[in-house]
């Protein structure tokens, strides 16, 4: 008399099943390497000494009515103004110091209201801040920094 | 013939998903304990240097009127006079930052490095602003080694207006 003896799993099955798991742990995988990814972001993006920074920043180029004539007369939502090396600025020798005095990398101005795919840069990291950055309020420009340990920061200014 | 057990295909097979699936699993790990690490001490860190910032930033930013060493102290110790005719006072010792009512004691792995100094450039009109007030108080972690959790605090000012140091 024939007896099959058919216990235990079949190669198919194993497989089956390892797919199974496999998909739902690639799932969690994405889902963390997403939370750890806004997580560092968290760190690097909008601290609150990077604001008050920015915020100094800001507040001297209110003082300087030649660039705010300047960026009155040439801002529009697909430009931006690299003004890291202070060309812009009245007073370029002090520009200079302030920034270097913020730890500044790279400063911008743009419109509060750019858009976002014509805005051309080239620091990747800068590209990937900027489209995080959403244009709100009624203020006219936006000034975007980013510092020499790697974090970022914008405000918004003028009427 | 009896056919019990597996073959040689489907064990290798078997291994190789098992193996994949152990490797997901560890880098899952890895990913949940940074976070956790990164949660317990470098948002402490960023938390703390968020409310000394504030602190120090709210009460003297565009406010100083001068500002003197303290009298009764030979540690960091400076007494700010404002324009708003209040005063602020700045201690900072090895083991604490004190600014008005605002007390940090500061943790046993950190190190702090406060600073105060002026600048004034030179070939500047005398109607704007020429000089620095830099306050510097640097807080570093044996942790996280290249990264300041401290503050830097630059006051612009006039030193044809203002002399600022009594």
């Amino acid at each position: 008399m024939k007896k099959n003896n058919n216990k235990g799993f079949v190669l198919i099955e194993t497989i089956i099943v390892s797919t199974f798991v496999a998909g739902i742990l690639i799932f969690i995988f994405i889902e963390f390497t997403s939370l750890s990814s806004s997580y560092s972001d968290s760190f690097k993006y909008n601290t609150v000494e990077d604001l008050y920074a920015t915020e100094n920043i800001k507040d001297y180029i209110l003082s300087d009515s030649n660039l705010l004539s300047t960026l009155n007369n040439s801002i529009n939502p697909d430009k931006v103004h690299d003004v890291t090396n202070c060309s812009m600025f009245t007073n370029q020798n002090y520009c200079k110091r302030l920034l270097e005095l913020n730890n500044v990398e790279q400063l911008i101005i743009c419109s509060n209201y750019f858009d976002e795919k014509n805005i051309s840069v080239d620091d990747e990291d800068m590209k990937t801040f900027i489209k995080m950055v959403k244009g709100t309020g009624k203020e006219k420009y936006r000034l975007l920094a980013k510092f020499k340990d790697g974090t970022f920061a914008t405000i918004r200014f003028g009427e | 013939m009896n056919k019990k057990g597996f073959t040689l295909i489907e064990l290798v097979t078997t291994l190789s998903i098992a193996i994949v699936l152990v490797i997901i699993f560890i880098n899952i790990g890895l990913i949940i304990k940074n976070i956790y690490n990164d949660y317990d001490n470098k948002t402490k860190l960023l938390i703390d240097q968020a409310n000394l910032s504030t602190a120090i930033h709210s009460k003297l930013d565009k406010n100083i009127k001068n500002y003197s060493s303290c009298a009764d102290s030979l540690d960091f110790c400076f007494e700010f006079n404002l324009n708003d005719g209040s005063k602020s006072r700045l201690l900072v010792t090895d083991n604490l930052i004190s600014f008005d009512d605002y007390k940090y004691k500061i943790p046993d792995n950190l190190t702090v490095e406060p600073e105060i100094k002026k600048e004034t450039l030179t070939d500047i009109p005398s109607s704007d602003n020429n000089s620095f007030l830099i306050l510097k108080i640097s807080i570093k972690s044996k942790e996280y080694k290249n990264e300041d959790f401290g503050i830097n605090f630059i006051y612009q000012y006039n030193s044809n207006i203002t002399t600022l140091e009594i």
